[in-house]
Formats: structure tokens, sequence, C-alpha cells
């Protein structure tokens, strides 16, 4: 489980400090997807980068089964927005990173990578570089390069923000498909859209303006796999969507 | 490089290289019409002013061949040439690397960096016939003094111009420090320190010929100075031919390198 306190930060840059985060607690248990959701600029990356230990928070903890994490650990995978694969780097070299620091032999690497490459549709391209492959397809390497540490905690900073609508929705599929296969894992989504995180999530924490606090909680009670049906004709659906978006633009008034 | 290539890679993956006998074709009419400009031209002028190509391959033949002298200085040149350089390369990118990775390191040497590279080489000559004499030496001495610094400041550029995104990357995978210098750091400054390589070359064989000159005992530069003193035209162009030659033979080597060592960079 994975557990953070009393999140405050306030960056500093000469004499003129600016206050992001503003005190957010939040839970996300074994195997719950959580989306942080709010409006850009809010602080929702930052969150998520205190909780990677890329950045360190002015106060409060991150615990991760019980025991604090501050620091960046193989046991918390981080997917990028822009992807942020090397580019000296083959698919199966990027997919396998995190296995070379962790000392696996080169043969185990390509062995325990070849089911998860081939479940999104990269066999074949083990040997391409990152600027012979498509965005939809960097970003399922950048899936599979977070997911091969068996991590306990999932970090996707707008994993699919920069990929077009049609790319995006497929990689949302494949992205609940794997994490079928992973049920312990603990993953927080931070997304502009409203969409995908009802699609992806299970509870949703919608954001305020800068400085960040959790201004409201929903659950999202659709059946799951959720890939099997159309979740958008799901009366809910459109109740929480419409409850998201008057929130959000409330939100975005505060704040101007 | 790519091989079996499924059809929806082809949309984003490099254009392939496309092989065509055209640029060969140009290549030759041209080296045809000025070699033979060349020949017409140095037929008709004194051989002191101008040598005739096929004059200068006669000499070569003859220098090549029975030439102890010439032989040697080949060897001699080459020797200083790839001790200096090879010198040079280790120091310079080891340097280079401190200075871009860490700032105290970087403001204690950037003063003596500045000014030396600043300062044109073969103005040390004189001090460094002092030093270490006028011959093998010497030339080392030169050669790495003219390599190096192109090296040191370009490897410099390449470990800063390292992309903020992927050093966070490595830290978010919890990547050691030495993990990041040899996973990240290295291969993304790559690039740049052939790039200094290069001009470090270039560098390094200007000053083995001029050190030879300058100190005019022996090796290619001395040849040289020996033949023009001599007015022996024909002669003189076999070591300059030479010089190209050996300077065209290892850029293609360091080229072949970085082509070895960073297939996923394709400059043009």
């Amino acid at each position: 489980m994975l557990e953070v306190s009393g999140i405050r930060k306030t960056f500093v840059q000469g004499r003129v400090a600016t206050e992001v985060i503003r005190g957010i607690s939040l839970t996300v248990a074994d195997g719950e997807f959580v989306s942080l959701i709010g409006p850009s600029g809010c602080g929702k990356t930052t969150l998520l980068k205190i909780v990677a230990g890329l950045l360190p928070p002015t106060a409060g903890q991150v615990a991760l089964d019980g025991k604090p994490s501050l620091a960046p650990s193989r046991q918390k995978a981080f997917v990028f927005q822009h992807f942020n694969l090397f580019p000296w780097r083959t698919v199966l070299d990027n997919a396998v990173y995190a296995l070379e620091l962790d000392g696996v032999d080169t043969r185990t690497r390509a062995e325990r990578a070849r089911g998860l490459l081939q479940g999104v549709g990269l066999a074949g391209f083990e040997q391409y570089y990152p600027a012979q492959i498509s965005g939809g397809m960097r970003q399922r390497v950048g899936l599979v390069r977070a997911l091969l540490l068996n991590p306990r905690v999932l970090l996707m900073d707008e994993p699919f923000g920069a990929l077009d609508a049609l790319t995006r929705e497929v990689l949302q599929g494949e992205l609940l498909r794997l994490l079928a296969a992973t049920p312990r894992v603990s993953t927080l989504f931070v997304t502009h859209s409203i969409d995908e995180a009802i699609y992806l999530s299970d509870r949703i924490l919608v954001f305020s303006m800068r400085p960040a606090s959790v201004v409201r909680e929903f659950a999202v009670p659709l059946r799951k796999p959720r890939y099997e049906y159309n979740w958008r004709r799901d009366p809910t659906v459109v109740g929480l969507r419409e409850e998201i978006w008057n929130l959000l633009r409330e939100a975005a008034q505060h704040g101007t | 490089m790519v091989h079996d290539a499924p059809a929806m890679a082809t949309s984003a993956a490099l254009p392939p290289v496309r092989r065509s006998w055209r640029p060969w074709l140009i290549r030759g009419v041209s080296l045809v019409v000025v070699l033979g400009t060349w020949e017409i031209l140095g037929r008709r002028l004194d051989p002191v002013f101008l040598a005739s190509p096929s004059a200068i391959v006669a000499a070569a033949y003859g220098l090549v061949v029975r030439s102890r002298e010439f032989q040697n200085a080949i060897i001699e040149s080459m020797t200083s040439m790839v001790t200096g350089y090879g010198l040079a390369s280790g120091v310079g990118i080891m340097v280079g690397f401190s200075m871009g990775r860490w700032r105290t390191v970087e403001l204690a040497l950037d003063p003596y960096v500045t000014a030396l590279y600043a300062t044109p080489r073969v103005a040390l000559i004189p001090l460094l016939i002092l030093w270490f004499g006028i011959a093998f030496e010497l030339r080392v001495a030169v050669v790495f003094l003219s390599s190096v610094f192109p090296i040191i400041i370009n490897t410099i550029a390449g470990v800063k111009h390292v992309d903020e995104d992927l050093l966070e990357t490595a830290r978010a995978f919890a990547a050691t420090q030495a993990q990041t210098l040899r996973t990240v750091i290295l291969p993304s400054s790559l690039p740049f320190i052939f790039a200094g390589l290069r001009v470090g070359l270039a560098a390094g064989i200007i000053g083995v010929i001029v050190a030879e000159m300058t100190a005019a005992v022996s090796g290619l530069g001395a040849l040289i100075m020996k033949f023009g003193n001599l007015f022996q035209t024909a002669q003189l162009f076999v070591p300059i031919v030479a010089i190209a030659l050996i300077s065209v033979l290892m850029t293609w080597a360091i080229k072949l390198l970085e082509q070895v060592l960073t297939p996923w960079h394709r400059p043009e």
C-alpha cells in the first residue's frame, strides 16, 4: 500500500516563494488505480515526482508498505509524458533498462522482456531505435520498461497526453490488460482527461488550483473489465463526468 | 541496419541510404578533368614552378621504393602522430568529462584551457624545443597540445548537453552515479566527443608537420623543407600527398569507429 501524508511543497527561487502543494494526503491500496485530475499547473506532476523521490517535499511523508520511501527506488516505476526513452538504446535495451541496473544478465533480461513486449505488439521491433518507431510504440516501451521491474507502485504522468486520440484509447485498453495481470501494483495516474480518469480509475481525486489540495474524491462504480463493454453509455458515467467537470471549472475560476 | 522491417514501422523509420553509381561518375569525371588540365599545364611550365602529376607519380615511385629516407620519414611522422593523438584523446576525454561533470574542476582548469586554446600552439614550438629537444618527444608534445584542446572543449559541451529529462529518468529508476555516467552521460556525449576527435586529428596533423618543418631533422615535414630548398618540385609533392593520404585514412578510421559506437546517431 502506498501512503502519502501531509505533503507540502513550496518552491523558493531567490526571494520569491511559491506554494505549490498545500497539504495532500492519500492512500493507494494494492491493485488500486487512483487518478489525479485538476487544472493545468496545479501541482499534480509535482506531487507525482515527490512520490517518485525525484523532488523532496517541504513537509510530509511517503510510505510504501509502512516503510518511509522518500528516495527513488525500483519498487516505484515511473512512466513519463514524453516517454523519455534513451535514443541510443534499442527497444529491447530500453525496456530492460531497470533490470540491467539490477545486474540481471543479458540473456535473462531478454527472456523476461519477451512476454511483455509481445503483449503490447512490439515483438519483431526489439532491435529498433526509438527514432524509428511511432509515439504509441514508444510509450508501449515506456510501459514495459516500468512493468518489467515488478514494481509495487506505478506512477504515470499524463502518459498518453502526447498521443493522438485513437492511439490513446488503444493504449488505455492495453494498460488495463497489463494491470489485470499484475494484481498487486498500486497506480497513481495524473491526467487532464475526465474520460480517461473514469475509464481507468477505481478512484478519482480532483485537485484545486495552486496551491493544490484535494477538493473531492470520487469512486468509479463501473464494472470491470471495462475494455469489454461500452462504458461510455453507462448512466453513472454521464453524471460523474458532469460533476467532475463542474468542479474543475470552479477550481479554474477560483485560481484566476 | 534494419532487417525485415514490418510495414507499420516504415512511416517513422529513417529513410534508407540510396546507393547509386552517379556520385562516383561525377567524382570520376571531375578528377579526370582537373588532373588532365594540371598535367597539360605542368608539362608546359618550368618543372621547378609546377610539377605535372605524371612527374609526381614517377618521383613517388622512386622515393617510396628506393629511398630509405622517405620510408623512415613516414614511419617517424606516423608514430609521433599516433602517440601524441592517442595521448590527447585519452587525456582530453577524461579532462573534458571531469570539467563537464564537476563545477569545481571546471573552475580550476578553465583559465588554462581557454588561454591555451586561444594561443596558436605552433607559437610554443621554440619553447617546446628547449624542453623536449628536436626529435620524437618534441613532435609528440606538439601533436598532443594541438589535439587535446578541441577534444576537451567538445567533450565538455557533450557532457553539459545531456538531456535533463533523461538524467531524471535514470534517477527515477534509482541508477547510481556510476550507472548514470555509463548509461546516460557517456552515450549522450559520444557524438560530441567524436566531433572533438575529428577536429583534434586535423589539428594534430598540422602540429606534427609544423614541428618537423621547424626542427627540420626528420619526418615528412623535414622532407618537404629539404625538397623545397633543393627546388625538387616533383619530389616536394610526394610528402604532401602522403600527408593528405594519412590524414584521409585516419579521418576514415575515426568515422568508422564513430559509426560502430553510435549506431543510433546518423548525421546528414
